[in-house]
C-alpha cells in the first residue's frame, strides 16, 4: 500500500499558519494620578453581527451533520480527523473557544434561574444542537466537532489503557463538576466551566497563567491518556453520555458482523470498547444479586449523605459569589480583622450603599446556596448510588461493541476490524475468518 | 506501515522535523519563561515605587515635581507592560506553531510506523470480570468518601457571620449623631427629658467633666459615648466621654497635615479652631478642624484615618459641621469668594477617608452647616451660602435644585420641616422653599419669606406647624409654617444667644451665652416655664439622649438627668 505523505498533518499545519494571530486583548486601568482630565465615556465595541452568529450555528450544524455522516455512513477515520482539525481551527483558534456547548451549560442554567438574563439564541442553539444530534447519531460532536476534544486528540501519542476501576471512579468527577457548574451558574456566582476552561488560553494565545498551566498539564497527561478532560471532567460529556445511550443510530466497530477476532480489543484509547461477557459462576451470581439488593436499599441513604455534605459546604461555596465575597471583606475590614482594603471594597464604599443592605443581600444569596447545595449534594449521592448499582448488575454481551455511552465516534477502531477491510475491498472475504 | 523503504523515509523525516520543532519550541518557551520571570521581578518594584510616590503625593498634593515623576513612572510602567504583552503574544504564537509541528510530526511518524494489532488474546475470565466490578465499586466508594471529606473540610473552613446591628430608622433616629441631631433639626426624639435643673428643677447635673481644649462645637452621642472636640493653634483633639460616668475615656489627636506653604488665616476668637461639630456613626467618630484637618477614630480611640482637605480660606475661621449620609461623611467646604471657585461639597468614605465624590460650588465662604433630608425618596444634602441655597443628591453630589436668595455672612443652618426648607439670610429674611423642584427654583418654589427679627447666628427650629427663630440679641420670634404669618415675638432683655434653640415636645430649650437654660412653651402663645443656671458660659447647642441632655459649656461638658 502506498501511503500519501500525511495529507492531514500537512493540511493541519498549513491551515494553522493561516489561522491568524490571536492577539491578546490589552486592557489598561486609567491613570491613577488625579488631574483635571475628564475621562471619556467608555465605548463598548459592538458585538459580532447576527450574520456571524448565524454563520457559527450553520457551521456547527454542518459539522455535526458531517460528523454523523463520516462516522456512521462513510466510517472514515481520516474524514473524522480532518473534520476535527477544521473544528479546532474554526471553533478553537478562530472563534477563540467561545461560544461552545460546554460553556453554554452556564448560560442555559442562568437563563432558567434568572428571568432577567436573556440568553443569546446562538448560545441556545449551540447547547441544544449537539444534544439533538447525539440523540439520533451518537457522540459525533465529541469525536469531530469539539475543539477541546480535538486539541487533546492531537497530542495523544502513546495511549495507555486506564484500568476499569480507575476509569469508573474518575468519571464521577465529571458529574460533580456538572453539579457544581449548575449550582454556581444558578446562583449567579460564576460560569465555572468557562472560568476554568483549561484550553481556552491556547486558543486565545493568552490568558490566566494558572489556567494555562492547568491546560499544559492536561495536554501532557493527554499524550498518554486519551482525552483526559473529556472523559473525566467534561460536564457536557456527562449529558451526551446519557443521551448517547438512547441514540437511534450508533457507531459499530464492525460494518456487518463480529468475527470475535479480538483485533479491536485495544483499538480504542478511550476505553470505549466493551468486551464480550462470560457467564459468572453460580455463587458469584447470588452474591451479586444480594449486593445489588443492598445497594438499592442504600441508595436513599447515599443520597441523604450527599444532601448533608452539600448543606455543610454551602456557606464556603457561597463565597464564589462576588457579593458574598465582598460582604465578607467589608465585614472583616469594618471589624478591624484586616488592615488593608481592596479595590472592590473601596468601590463598594464609594457607592454610599448601606453595609447592612450588602449583608442582607449576601445572606439571601447564602440561602440560595443552601438550597442549591442540597440538590448538588443529593445529585452527587444519586450518581454514586446509581453507579454502584450499575456496577453490580450483570450485563451480557456476546461480541465486542463500542460502548453506547463512552464511544465518541472518532473512528479509530474501524481499521482494526478485518470485516471493514473486506467492506473497503482491500482484502477478499475469503481471507477473513468467519 | 513500516515495511517499505518509502515508509521508513517518511518516518525518519517526520522524526527529524519533530526534533527541529521540539528544539525550536523549547527555545521559544525558555525565552518566554525568562521574559516572564524578568517581568515578575522588575514590574512589582516599579509598581511599589509608584504606590509609595502616590502616598507621598497625598501628603504633599501640590508638589508638582512629584506629580511629574509619578506621571513619568506611570508611563514607563505602561510602556514596559505593552512591550511585554507584544513579546508574549508573538512568543506564544510561535510556541503554538512549533508545538503543532512537533505533535503533527510525531503523529505522522506514529501513523507511518503503525504496526498491525496483535492483542494478547484470551477472553476475559468470569473471575476477572467479577473482580473488576468489585474493584470499581470500591474505587467509586473511595471517591465518594474523598468528596465527602472535601465537603466536611469546606464546612469547617472559618466563615464570616454578619452581626448586623439594629440600624432600623428608629434606632438611628434616637442617636444624636451630628450638629442638632441626625437631621440637623434641633428636635429631640425624646420628650421625657429633665429640662430644668438645680434646686427647684426636675433634674440634676449627673456629672460635669472638664474639656481640655476650647471649642465651639456641640456634643454628639452614640450609645455609651458622648463626643466633643477641642483645639488650639498647636493641637486638634477629639474627646470621648462615658455617658454613665462622664469619665474622659480617650483623646484622639489629629495631626496637622496641610502642606507647609499653605497660608493659614488665624480664626476669630468667636469661631476658634474647633467650631465644626463632629459626626458619629455606629463604628466611628469623625472630626474636622479650622485647619482643614479631618480624621476618623473608632470607639476605642484608635485612629482610622486622617487627612487634610487643604487649609480653608475663611476670614472668620471655618465652622461648618459635618453630616453623614449612609457611610459618607459630607463636608460643606466653602471658602474665599464665589469668583475664586474654591468652594465645594465633599463626600468622604467613612471607612477609608477617600473622596467618593466632590462637587464645586458657586459660592463664597459660609459658616452654616449642611443638613441631610429624605424628601420624596431622595436624600437631599441642603446647603446655605451666599447667594444660593443648593440641594445635592447625597449619594452622588449631583445638584438637584438651587434658589438664589441669600447674601452676607451666612451662619444659620437650614432646617426641613412641614414640607419646606427654611433658609435664613442673616438679619434680613427667612425663606420657605419647596424642595421638590429642579434647576433654579428661585422664581417658582419660594412659598413665602419673612423679614422680622431674623437671626444672624442661631439656626431655627420647627415642629412642622410653627417655626421659631432666636437672634443673638435675645429676640425669639414664632412664625406659622404654612402661611409665614408672624404668631408672636418675645425679647429676653438681659441675655445674648449663640446656641441654637431645641424642641422637646411642647417645650423649647434656649441656652444663653451666660449659661442660662430657659424653657418656654412651644405653642401659639409665649410662656416661660423655667430657668436654670449652668454656672458657666455656653455657645454650643445641646444634645439629647433618653432621659438626658448634654450641654457643652465653655470649660465643661454637662450631663443633666434625673437624680436617684
Amino acid at each position: 500500500m502506498k501511503k500519501r505523505p500525511g495529507i492531514t498533518t500537512v493540511l493541519f499545519l498549513a491551515v494553522l499558519c493561516f489561522c491568524g494571530i490571536a492577539s491578546a486583548v490589552v486592557n489598561f486601568p486609567p491613570p491613577e494620578f488625579e488631574s483635571s482630565y475628564q475621562m471619556p465615556d467608555t465605548e463598548v465595541v459592538g458585538g459580532r453581527g447576527n450574520l456571524y452568529e448565524y454563520m457559527d450555528v450553520a457551521v456547527l450544524v454542518a459539522a455535526l451533520g458531517l460528523s454523523s455522516y463520516l462516522s456512521l455512513r462513510r466510517r472514515s477515520r481520516r474524514g473524522m480527523f480532518i473534520l476535527m482539525i477544521f473544528s479546532l481551527l474554526y471553533f478553537g483558534f478562530y472563534r477563540k473557544g467561545c461560544i461552545c456547548p460546554i460553556g453554554a451549560i452556564g448560560n442555559i442554567t442562568l437563563a432558567v434561574f434568572d428571568s432577567s438574563y436573556v440568553i443569546p439564541l446562538s448560545a441556545l442553539a449551540f447547547f441544544v444542537l449537539p444534544l439533538v444530534f447525539t440523540l439520533f447519531f451518537g457522540r459525533g460532536f465529541c469525536g469531530g466537532v469539539c475543539p477541546l476534544g480535538a486539541i487533546q486528540d492531537i497530542v495523544l501519542l502513546r495511549p495507555v489503557k486506564v484500568p476499569g476501576p480507575v476509569e469508573s471512579c474518575l468519571r464521577l468527577l465529571a458529574y460533580a463538576y456538572l453539579g457544581a457548574a449548575i449550582l454556581f451558574a444558578a446562583t449567579g456566582s460564576a460560569f465555572l466551566i468557562c472560568r476554568y476552561d483549561p484550553f481556552v488560553g491556547f486558543f486565545r494565545l493568552s490568558g490566566n497563567l494558572n489556567i494555562i498551566i492547568l491546560g499544559v498539564c492536561f495536554l501532557i497527561i493527554g499524550i498518554f491518556v486519551g482525552r483526559p478532560y473529556c472523559r473525566f471532567l467534561c460536564p457536557y460529556g456527562v449529558i451526551l453520555r446519557q443521551l448517547s445511550r438512547l441514540s437511534k443510530w450508533k457507531v459499530a466497530i464492525t460494518p456487518d458482523e463480529c468475527i470475535q477476532c479480538h483485533l479491536c480489543e485495544d483499538a480504542c484509547p478511550f476505553g470505549a470498547i466493551e468486551s464480550p461477557t462470560v457467564p459468572w459462576p453460580a455463587g458469584d451470581h447470588v452474591k451479586s444479586r444480594r449486593k445489588l439488593g443492598v445497594l438499592i436499599v442504600l441508595l436513599p441513604v447515599i443520597v441523604a449523605v450527599g444532601v448533608f455534605a452539600g448543606a455543610a459546604m454551602s456557606k464556603t461555596a457561597s463565597r464564589m459569589h462576588p457579593v458574598v465575597r465582598l460582604a465578607d471583606r467589608i465585614y472583616l475590614e469594618d471589624a478591624g480583622m484586616v488592615e488593608d482594603t481592596t479595590d472592590a471594597s473601596l468601590a463598594f464604599r464609594a457607592t454610599g450603599r448601606e453595609v447592612e443592605e450588602l449583608y442582607a443581600e449576601a445572606t439571601s444569596i447564602q440561602g440560595s446556596f443552601r438550597v442549591g447545595s442540597y440538590f448538588f449534594g443529593g445529585f452527587v449521592g444519586l450518581v454514586v448510588g446509581m453507579k454502584l448499582i450499575l456496577l453490580s448488575i450483570r450485563w451480557t454481551r456476546s461480541e465486542y461493541e463500542a460502548s453506547r455511552a463512552g464511544c465518541i465516534a472518532c473512528g479509530r477502531c474501524f481499521s482494526y476490524c478485518p470485516r471493514e477491510h473486506v467492506r473497503l475491498g482491500k482484502v477478499g472475504s475469503k481471507g477473513v475468518a468467519q | 506501515m513500516m515495511n517499505t523503504a518509502e515508509s521508513k523515509l517518511w518516518y525518519r523525516s517526520a522524526l527529524r522535523v519533530a526534533v527541529v520543532a521540539g528544539v525550536f519550541s523549547f527555545i521559544v518557551i525558555v525565552l518566554l519563561g525568562i521574559n516572564f520571570s524578568k517581568r515578575m521581578s522588575v514590574a512589582p518594584a516599579d509598581e511599589t515605587q509608584l504606590e509609595g510616590m502616590k502616598t507621598q503625593l497625598r501628603e504633599y498634593p501640590d508638589d508638582e515635581q512629584l506629580t511629574e515623576a509619578i506621571r513619568q513612572l506611570d508611563v514607563k510602567i505602561r510602556h514596559d507592560r505593552m512591550r511585554w504583552l507584544v513579546f508574549s503574544g508573538k512568543g506564544v504564537f510561535l510556541a503554538v506553531c512549533g508545538l503543532s509541528i512537533l505533535f503533527g510530526s510525531l503523529k505522522f511518524a506514529g501513523a507511518v510506523s503503525k504496526q498491525p494489532p496483535c492483542p494478547e488474546g484470551g477472553s476475559t475470565t468470569a473471575a476477572k470480570q467479577v473482580r473488576q466490578a468489585a474493584l470499581s465499586r470500591w474505587a467509586v466508594s473511595v471517591v465518594f468518601v474523598v468528596l465527602l471529606a472535601g465537603a466536611v473540610l469546606l464546612a469547617f473552613k472559618p466563615g464570616v457571620e454578619y452581626l448586623m446591628e439594629d440600624t432600623s430608622g428608629a434606632d438611628i433616629g434616637v442617636q444624636w449623631t451630628s450638629f442638632r441631631g441626625g437631621d440637623g433639626s434641633g428636635v429631640s426624639p425624646y420628650v421625657d427629658v429633665p429640662v430644668s435643673f438645680g434646686a427647684e428643677g426636675e433634674g440634676v447635673v449627673l456629672w460635669k467633666s472638664p474639656i481640655p481644649l476650647d471649642g465651639m462645637n456641640s456634643p454628639v452621642v452614640w450609645g455609651e459615648y458622648v463626643f466633643v472636640s477641642g483645639a488650639d493653634e498647636e493641637n486638634r483633639e477629639i474627646y470621648c466621654y462615658s455617658v454613665s460616668s462622664g469619665e474622659l475615656l480617650w483623646t484622639g489627636k489629629v495631626p496637622y497635615q496641610a502642606s507647609e506653604d499653605e497660608d493659614f488665616i488665624e480664626p476669630m476668637e468667636d469661631t476658634g479652631y474647633a467650631a465644626p461639630t463632629l459626626v458619629v456613626d455606629s463604628k466611628r467618630v469623625y472630626g474636622l478642624f479650622a485647619t482643614g484637618d479631618v480624621a476618623a477614630f473608632d470607639f476605642t480611640g484608635k485612629s482610622i484615618w486622617s487627612k487634610s482637605l487643604g487649609v480653608p480660606d475663611n476670614m472668620y475661621g471655618y465652622s461648618s459641621s459635618l453630616t453623614m449620609y449612609r457611610n459618607l461623611v459630607l463636608v460643606q467646604y466653602d471658602q474665599g469668594v464665589a469668583e475664586d471657585g474654591k468652594s465645594k461639597v465633599i463626600a468622604l468614605d467613612g471607612f477609608s477617608g477617600q473622596v467618593v465624590w466632590q462637587t464645586n460650588r458657586p459660592v463664597g465662604s459660609s459658616w452654616a452647616s449642611p443638613i441631610v433630608a429624605e424628601i420624596d425618596g431622595v436624600s437631599q444634602l441642603i446647603t446655605s451660602a451666599d447667594p444660593f441655597v443648593i440641594s445635592y443628591d447625597s449619594a452622588t453630589g449631583a445638584e438637584l435644585w438651587r434658589a438664589e436668595c441669600l447674601s452676607g455672612d451666612v451662619a444659620p443652618s437650614s432646617v426641613y420641616a412641614g414640607g419646606f426648607v427654611f433658609a435664613i439670610e442673616p438679619y434680613s429674611a427667612l425663606f420657605a422653599i419647596r424642595p421638590d423642584g429642579t434647576g433654579d427654583v428661585t422664581e417658582t418654589h419660594i412659598a413665602w419669606d419673612a423679614d422680622d427679627e431674623i437671626p444672624d447666628i442661631c439656626s431655627p427650629v420647627s415642629d412642622g406647624e410653627l417655626i421659631w427663630l432666636l437672634n443673638t440679641e435675645g429676640g425669639l420670634v414664632c412664625y406659622e409654617v404654612a402661611s409665614g404669618e408672624k404668631v408672636w415675638f418675645h425679647e429676653f432683655d438681659d441675655d445674648m444667644f449663640q446656641s441654637s434653640p431645641s424642641l422637646l415636645g411642647d417645650k423649647l430649650m434656649l441656652i444663653s451665652e451666660k449659661g442660662v437654660v430657659i424653657i418656654v412653651k412651644a405653642g401659639r402663645e409665649f410662656g416661660e416655664i423655667s430657668r436654670s443656671e449652668l454656672g458657666e458660659g455656653c455657645y454650643a447647642s445641646p444634645a439629647f439622649a433618653d432621659g438626658r441632655v448634654y450641654i457643652r459649656g465653655v470649660e465643661h461638658l454637662y450631663c443633666i438627668g434625673r437624680g436617684q
